[in-house]
Formats: C-alpha cells, structure tokens, sequence
C-alpha cells in the first residue's frame, strides 16, 4: 500500500488527496458520534469535535439499564431470518422470470416493482393493524414477514438482471446435461450469481438491522424488543442522556461496521458486476 | 451410434417461419456437415435436434423412436456449443462429469470416464482448473470432452471452432477428424467454413432461408451443384456464373451464346426453337490464361491477388468479371491484358429457376466429363 502511494503520479495524488479529504468529511458524523459517546456530562454540549478527557461512563451506562444481550439476539434473529428468506424467495422468483421464463411471471414482475415506490410511513398502520389481527404482534414472525416482503422486490430486481446477464447457453448446457429447473437452479444458477447474492445478503442485513419504525410498532414488549428501539428512551422532550445515545448508537453500528469490513471486497464486487459486464 | 430422422420439420416464431418443411435422414455413424448462410436457420435446426427449441410441426426419430417431445437429456445427444458453455465455477473435471453426476452414475465410473476424454483429448493435466484459467484451444476441448463422457447416441456441433484463430482451427479440425474416426459416432456438425465442411463431412446439407437447397456429399456438391445456390455457395473463390442464351443452331443442335461474349456448341436434349436465358457457371479453377479452349474470353487483369501457392486473378471481360485461379500467373499486373478459355465440358448450365440443366453429357455417358 505505502510503496504505492509512493509511486502515485502526481495526477493521481490529487484525486487522492481529494477523495481523502470527502471521506474525512464524510466521517464527521461517525467521529461526532463516537466522541460524545465518549464525553462527560459536563462536555457534552461543547460545540468541538473532540474534548479531553474520553470517559467510558456512558457505556457502561446504557450496558446497565439495559438487558443488551437479549436485544441484540432479537435483532439477530430477525435480521438473519429475514436475509434467508429473502435469499430463497427472491432468488427463486428471480430464476423463473429470467430463466425459466414461465407464462405470466413478467405480469408478477411488473406488479412487485410496484411496490418498491410504496413509502414505508403509509404502510405502517394497515400492517399494524393486520398484525394485530393475526395475532403477530410481539413475536418475530411479525417483523421478519413484513420485513421480507419489503426487501424481497429490490432483491428481485438485482438477482433478474444477473441472471439475464449470464449466458443462456449455460442454462441450456445443464438442461443437455439432464439438469431438473431445480438442479439447474442449484448447480449453475446460484453458483453463477454468487456475488449478487452476496450484494443482496449484506444489503437485506443492514436495512433490517437499522429498521427502527415498524419494530417500534409491533415490538411493544421489554423481551421482544430489538437494539434499534433501545436509543429512544434516551432522548425525551424534557430529559436527554446524549452521552448515552451516542453510545447505545455506537454500540448497535459497531456489528456492522464488523461485517461490512469483512464482506467489503465481494460487497463492491456485487455493485459492479452488474454494470461492466465481463 | 444412431439414426436421426427429421419428418417434415416446420419451426416458425409467431408469424415468421424459420425452417419450413424440412425433410433429413442421417445415417449411422455418419458425419454431416450443415452448411449455409448467416440466419438461415442452421442453429435453429441443431437446437430443434437438441430439444432446447419445441418444433411447430412435424416428428424427429432417433433409432426410429419418435422425440419430438422429449426432453434434451432423454434424447441421447450431446451438444457442444459455439461458446462452449462450460460452468465457469466448476472446474475441468466437474464440466466434464456433471452430465454423468446428475444422471447419478456411479463415482468410480464418472472419474474413469472423464479420465478416458481427457487422455483422448490431451486434458489429463488441466482436470484442476477452472475454464477461465484455460486457453480457447483447451477450452474448447472441455466442451468436446463433455459431450464425449455422456457417450451419446448423437453428437451436435454448434460451429464449434469458429471463436478459434486460424492456426488453431487447423489444429482442431484434425482432431475432431481423428475423433470422428475413432468414437464412430454420428455427428451433426454446423459451419461457415468451407474447408471444414469439405474435409470432414461425409455428407453436406446446403440450406437456405430454412430449406434444404441439397444434400450430397462434398464432392457431389462441388462437381454437380443442384441449382445456383449451391453452385455459388460451395468452392472458394466461387463459381463464375456468367449470363447467356441457349438457342437452336441451324444444324439442329444447341449452342449458348455469352451476352457480350462468343458463343460455343453445347448438348442439350430439348432445345427450344426460341432462345432461352441460362446461366453458365465454370469454376475458377477450370480456366486457363491461355487461349486453346473450346471457350475463349479477352479481358484485362482487375485485380491480381497471390497467396503464394496460387493466384487470383478477377479479369474484366467486357461487362463481366470473372475470376481465375491459376498457380501461373504469378508475375501479372493490374490493367495486363489477359486471354482466357475453358472447356465446356467444364461448364454448368442453370435455367432462367436457378436449377441445374442436365446436359447429355451428363445424362448419358457421365464418364465422359473429364476426357470431353
Ligand atoms: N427467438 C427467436 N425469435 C424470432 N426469430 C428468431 C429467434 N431465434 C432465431 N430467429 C431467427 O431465425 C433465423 C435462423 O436463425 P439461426 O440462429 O438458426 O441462424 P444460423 O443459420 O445459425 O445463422 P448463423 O450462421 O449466423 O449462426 C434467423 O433469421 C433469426 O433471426
Ligand atoms: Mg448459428
């Protein structure tokens, strides 16, 4: 890396100086974050970036007052179960629209994009209600089936045109080969968009993971609850403990920032490979 | 090791009919080459033969058992095609079994068939590799190989070496010779290339707009053209096809006069009181540059094209162009004036349809074609 960078043209040390630069900006946010995590009460407030000295009250603050653990293992569940369905259905419906080209799917096609241009605030009261009346509320089907239907059109989106962008011969070759539309599906197709499932996996985790509106809703009880929801009794009109929003905030942005670091290469792989075919 | 029987084969996509009632028997072991222009519909055909295209009408036997039908793995064929379609993230050893793998054969016999194609094929050391880690060459001998391990009734070829270059496409074509003598089986093999076609075809199916313009084997095609298609289609450069009239001489026999050009005597059975447009078609490698011939032509050198072991050369004739081949003309110049002649018993003659007159010659003493 560093050798590099020593080589860089000068041409090229200005765009990455530049772009170095709009990360450092970028990161403001982040860094505010972290940093008042990390502050006193007394400092909290100061207009700086960053004060002197870093204390570690604030989260052991909110470790405290709250049953962390359990929180995190909801958000698990859900945000696990929900990727997996949305895997399996999409990339199902993805490989009968684009593969098997069977009759009537591009009309379900056309009818799920639909949805992709339904905003979420007009949403939350008739599924509220339809929870209810399926008995859903507090338990983690009632978050990981709306959840999944929400993410499963843009997942649908993503795994067609990758799967239209591979060669037909190929899912020709495997129908020579004696290949079922389901050892088609699992031999040749899913291997072929690997990356997109990748893309699609982390994608579908953090939207879910950082989902706060609807788990509000239908997660009322203290058990049920998911991380997202913890911040909220942070910040009240007449009582504020910023020091330990930050740092319930940072500690529910730290699994991802995890998994992101881990998945990055294949992540930006997924962005890609649509685009520049090749 | 199979026939394969097309009855009455029509394909149309909507109201566009892509092959119309196309009639085709191959015979066992027998290697066929379907040749044609661009879009004519020879892909199509294969696929059809492959099942991976439903037809509109008509029946395909193989040995005699109707599949229309059936699906492309219950048909015994295997299909190699132009972009070799190897599963990019299986690597050369899988390609080549999946076929057996999912017919659930047996492990040992899997590895000792794969292993067999790919000593035939010289493969043994790349079995670990993925297909993009290979060169075209050896790409394309997976995709032969694949086919070989399924030992299937037939064989289809989708111009499997035409994504090669020159010198590799010469490889090849020896080697799918070689195969084609050692595993026996039948083929159907779909090219542009002519020499591909002439050399390893036991039979060439000329096709065009989606019929079938003549069958024969290479010589067949090459020494008795069927009609104008073929005539043009087979033989590189192609035939000169020069316009003229067939008339009665006042002797009673037929001569054809060359519009623009002399005329020569010809033996015709029914010449007609009144003259008739024909066309005459002589290979370029019939013509001389030399006068002596029963036909005898001037013009001047358009275009002198040496390739070394022979040359071109396209002379002007007064309207017509007309190309010769010739191993002397070596040291010719644009604009050189040139004489030229054949025999006629060289000629073809086509009537005003484009379909091949029989001439006497042919009709009764074929024999006589290379003395006359
Ligand atoms: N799915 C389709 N829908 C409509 N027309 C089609 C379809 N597939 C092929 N055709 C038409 O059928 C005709 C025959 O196509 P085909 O691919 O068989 O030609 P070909 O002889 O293999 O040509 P080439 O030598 O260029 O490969 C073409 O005119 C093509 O436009
Ligand atoms: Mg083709």
């Amino acid at each position: 890396m560093t050798t590099r960078i020593a080589g860089l043209e000068p041409a090229n040390l200005t765009v990455h100086l530049g772009l170095g630069l709009v990360l450092l900006l970028w990161m403001v946010p982040e860094a505010y974050m972290v940093s008042i995590a990390m502050r006193a009460p007394e400092t909290v407030f100061d207009p700086t970036l960053f004060t002197w000295p870093l204390t570690f009250d604030n989260f052991v603050t909110v470790i405290k007052d709250n049953p962390l653990p359990s929180f995190f293992l909801n958000s698990l569940i859900v945000t696990v179960a929900t990727v997996i369905l949305v895997l399996a259905v999409s990339s199902l419906f993805a490989f009968a629209v684009a593969v098997l080209r069977l009759p009537g799917t591009t009309v379900l096609y056309a009818v799920l994009l639909t949805t992709l241009m339904v905003p979420m605030a007009s949403l939350v009261l008739p599924l509220a209600i339809l929870l209810k009346t399926f008995g859903w509320v507090n338990r983690y089907v009632g978050l990981i089936f709306p959840y999944v239907a929400l993410g499963a059109p843009f997942a649908v989106v993503i795994l067609k045109a990758f799967m239209e962008d591979a060669p037909k011969e190929l899912f020709e070759a495997a129908r020579v080969d004696g290949c079922t539309p389901w050892q088609t599906f699992i031999h040749v197709t899913l291997p072929l968009v690997r990356p997109a499932l990748v893309f699609v996996a982390i994608w579908q985790f953090i939207v879910t993971w950082n989902e706060f509106f609807l788990a509000l809703i239908v997660m009322t009880e203290n058990e049920m609850k998911t991380v997202t929801i913890v911040p909220m009794q942070y910040s009240g009109l007449y009582m504020a403990n910023p020091g330990a929003l930050f740092a319930i905030l940072t500690i529910i942005a730290l699994p991802l920032i995890g998994l992101y670091v881990l998945v990055q290469r294949a992540f930006v792989r997924g962005l890609l490979a649509g685009a520049v075919k090749g | 090791m199979a026939t394969l029987t097309l009855d009455g084969i029509t394909k149309s996509y909507g109201v566009v009919s892509v092959i119309s009632k196309l009639d085709l028997a191959v015979e066992d072991g027998e290697f066929c080459v379907l040749v044609g222009p661009s879009g004519c519909g020879k892909s199509t055909l294969l696929r059809i033969i492959a099942g991976l295209e439903p037809i509109t009408s008509g029946r395909i036997l193989i040995d005699d058992a109707e599949v229309s039908r059936a699906e492309p793995a219950d048909r015994g064929i295997a299909m190699v095609f132009q972009s070799y379609a190897l599963y990019p993230h299986m690597n050369v050893d899988r390609n080549m079994g999946f076929g057996l793998e999912i017919a659930r054969t047996a492990k040992a016999e899997i590895a000792s068939r794969v292993g067999q194609a790919a000593r035939k094929l010289r493969l043994d050391s790349f079995l670990q590799r993925k297909p993009r880690e290979l060169s075209g060459g050896q790409r394309q001998r997976v995709a032969i190989g694949r086919a070989i391990t399924r030992r299937p009734k037939l064989f289809l070829l989708d111009e499997p070496l035409s994504n090669l270059d020159a010198a590799l496409r010469v490889g090849m074509r020896v080697e799918i010779a070689r195969l084609k003598a050692e595993l026996g089986a039948t083929m159907i093999y779909v090219t542009h290339d002519q020499v591909e076609a002439m050399t390893l075809a036991d039979r060439i199916v000329v096709m065009n707009g989606g019929r079938i313009e003549q069958i024969g084997t290479p010589l067949d095609l090459y020494e008795s053209p069927a009609n104008l298609f073929v005539a043009g289609f087979i033989g590189s450069p192609s035939m000169n096809l020069l316009p003229g009239l067939l008339e009665r001489r006042p002797d009673g026999g037929a001569q054809v006069v060359l519009e623009g050009g002399p005329s020569f005597p010809i033996v015709v059975k029914e010449a007609h009181s009144t003259p008739v447009p024909v066309t005459v078609g002589i290979r370029p490698e019939h013509i001389r540059l030399a006068t002596g011939g029963d036909i005898n032509l001037r013009g001047e050198a358009a275009v002198v094209e040496m390739l070394g072991s022979d040359t071109f050369v396209y002379a002007r004739c007064g309207e017509q162009m007309v190309v010769v081949r010739d191993k002397t003309a070596g040291r010719m110049h644009r604009g050189d004036p040139i004489t030229l002649s054949w025999d006629e018993a060289k000629c073809h003659l086509f009537d005003e349809g484009g379909r091949r007159w029989i001439l006497d010659r042919e009709a009764e003493a074929p024999t006589q074609n290379a003395t006359a």
